[in-house]
């Protein structure tokens, strides 16, 4: 009797390769994190079930990708009375401006990310790591330190600023694979 | 507005905190500049590498959810879970029993903050942005502003105007209720949408499942996935019952009957109204057919049928007139309409239900108009838009029926005269609102 299922060890290296790529792009196209946590989800049971489809290893990031925009049309569609969704000619754009372009090496960005981030003050990069830990953290933040959320989203844009000139920089200087 | 600006509101976008009108300013950025979007996408990217930074650093307590479909790791984190929602809601109910813990709030200006607990008869109240919520129960709720809701128990809650998406899939939910000033619905393991108006009038749409709807004097009554029902403020509520078709010659409806060839309707004479006027009449559509064909039993053969439909024309605020020769006592209305277009099959657009119907007895001096009843008695008002939850068009079903009935299983009134004030629907700039293609319209006598 054959296995139906693919491979899950095949699965779970390719799809750990392109993981950064699909949550970025998944990211560009939704209005939260937790959206993109939903969307990769039935988006990667998908991919999983469907494997056989796709020629490996090539074909699985498009192919991953035309199931996350999917995927992301879906959960727009859904929560459509939601002011802050996305309508679908905008994602097809969003998508179409990222096809088009070169794919980014994502790994290496964020390990020059980290080079950066090591760089800065170690008060500044708690910060603009804060955003990202459990909802209602950088209210406490803001309590704690006796500013307000603003005045903190604020700081955090100068940091991102500056880690993003940092990278830039960085990148220039590295050959091209 | 400069690039500063611009990246301000992606900024704010990315972290939750942008206004609506900004998020539609953005929109507008990105779908107008190549070189807006390329900034976007390079925050985008930063931010999901800090998001990945994150979830390796120690320190950092990550939102982020398992990503890949490891089954048994599925369902150790759902057993886990469970688990521990078992002690929360142990230790919760030990403690003060608060009935709901916020979990999100995004751009709002309640003082209410992710984490804050609710006891039972406090009040969320939002004029901007959205608010989530999570029941002792499990049950979730999302509101969206402006809403006033009060929760009422572990399990139950009062929506006193607003939006709220509900769902209840654990065990301890099963029962979840929604209050309105009207009616309640009742989860029976679903998703569902319930709105209320500021007069108290509601509607419910099940995404999933089943939801039973319970209205004094009426009892309680199952509404199924895609189904919806309304409830109409008055002394004797309206219920509004809309269904999506199978999209066959037939009329076929889960629970509506197809169009009657013996309804009390038959013998009524149908005319075109302008809609407010001193009784101004106006002809259909040229492609239109005849009025009669509201009241002949037949609604169209097929989705494109102009000539067995009833259209005004476009951009008209018309009114339908239905005389029913003389006075009886209503007990229900049905209306049908059917409209899938070969030309722009995605739009379905002339098959959507707006109307707002109106009865009277004897024949007044002027037709009604929304803030004016003007001797009209207002039976109640349809949207099956809103029932379905339409973003798009392609969403639209393309036939539709719609059934008004008492919820004390009496009359909705006796009344000679129906008048349906029919709103078209906005089309894409340029082309004005066109009015949808009913089929017939069916009036059964008490």
């Amino acid at each position: 009797m054959t296995d139906p299922e693919p491979n899950q060890d095949t699965f779970d290296a390719i799809f750990a390769t392109h993981e950064s790529a699909f949550r970025a792009y998944a990211r560009s196209m939704l209005p939260t994190w937790d959206a993109v946590d939903e969307v990769i989800q039935s988006a990667s049971l998908i991919m999983w079930r469907k494997l056989d489809q796709v020629d490996l290893p090539d074909g699985f990031l498009p192919w991953g990708k035309v199931i996350i925009r999917f995927e992301a049309k879906k959960y727009c569609r859904t929560k459509a009375r939601d002011a802050h969704v996305f309508d679908p000619d905008l994602l097809d754009l969003l998508a179409r401006h990222q096809d088009e372009s070169v794919e980014p090496d994502l790994q290496q960005e964020q390990a020059v990310l980290e080079e950066c981030l090591s760089r800065v003050a170690d008060s500044q990069r708690k910060l603009v790591l804060a955003p990202y830990r459990r909802h209602g953290y950088l209210t406490e933040l803001a309590e704690k330190t006796g500013r307000t959320r603003n005045s903190l989203y604020k700081q955090i844009r100068r940091i991102r600023a500056k880690l993003e000139q940092c990278v830039q920089e960085k990148l220039n200087f590295l050959p091209e694979s | 507005m400069s690039e500063i600006n611009f990246r301000d509101l992606v900024d704010q976008h990315l972290n939750g905190t942008i206004s609506h009108d900004d998020f539609d300013r953005l929109k507008e950025w990105l779908r107008d500049h190549s070189d807006h979007r390329e900034e976007y996408l390079s925050a985008v990217k930063m931010d999901t590498l800090l998001r990945e930074i994150a979830g390796q650093n120690s320190e950092v307590e990550s939102p982020r959810l398992a990503a890949k479909p490891n089954r048994r790791l599925l369902l150790l984190s759902m057993v886990s879970a469970l688990a521990v929602l078992g002690l929360a809601a142990f230790l919760l109910f030990q403690t003060a029993a608060p009935a709901a813990k916020i979990t999100a709030v995004s751009d709002t200006d309640s003082k209410w903050e992710p984490g804050d607990y609710l006891q039972a008869s406090d009040r969320v109240e939002l004029t901007q942005g959205k608010l989530s919520l999570t029941f002792s129960s499990g049950a979730t709720t999302e509101l969206h502003a402006p809403v006033l809701f009060e929760v009422s128990s572990a399990n139950s809650a009062f929506l006193h105007y607003g939006n709220a998406v509900s769902r209840a899939d654990t065990d301890a939910s099963h029962g979840f209720t929604i209050l309105t000033p009207y009616g309640q619905f009742i989860d029976q393991g679903t998703e569902f949408l319930t709105t209320v108006r500021r007069d108290g009038s509601s509607q419910m749409h099940v995404s999933s499942g089943e939801v039973d709807v319970a209205v004094k004097g009426f009892g309680r009554q199952r509404i199924r996935k895609g189904s919806g029902i309304g409830i109409e403020s008055g002394s004797v509520p309206v219920m509004i019952r809309i269904e999506q078709g199978e999209e066959s010659s037939d009329f076929l409806f889960p629970s509506i009957t197809p169009p009657a060839h013996t309804d009390d309707g038959k013998t009524a004479n149908a005319q075109l109204f302008q809609s407010g006027s001193d009784w101004q009449e106006i002809p259909p559509h040229r492609e239109s057919g005849s009025l009669s064909l509201l009241t002949d039993g037949f609604a169209q053969s097929t989705q494109d049928q102009p000539e067995e439909s009833l259209f005004p024309p476009n951009g008209a605020d018309a009114a339908i007139l239905l005389d029913l020769q003389k006075a009886i006592p209503v007990a229900m209305i049905r209306t049908y309409s059917w409209h899938l277009s070969e030309v722009d099959v995605g739009t379905r657009r002339r098959a959507v239900q707006r109307y707002t119907v109106w009865g009277s007895k004897e024949k007044p001096k002027q037709l009604p108009i929304a803030e004016e009843a003007r001797g009209w008695t207002r039976i109640a008002r349809v949207d099956t838009d809103a029932f379905f939850q339409v973003a798009e068009d392609p969403d639209r079903p393309a036939q539709q029926a719609c059934e008004l009935f008492s919820s004390d299983g009496q009359s909705l009134g006796k009344f000679r005269y129906l008048l349906f004030d029919v709103v078209p629907t906005p089309m894409p700039t340029g082309i004005p609102p066109q009015h949808t293609f009913f089929g017939e319209i069916d009036v059964i006598a008490e």
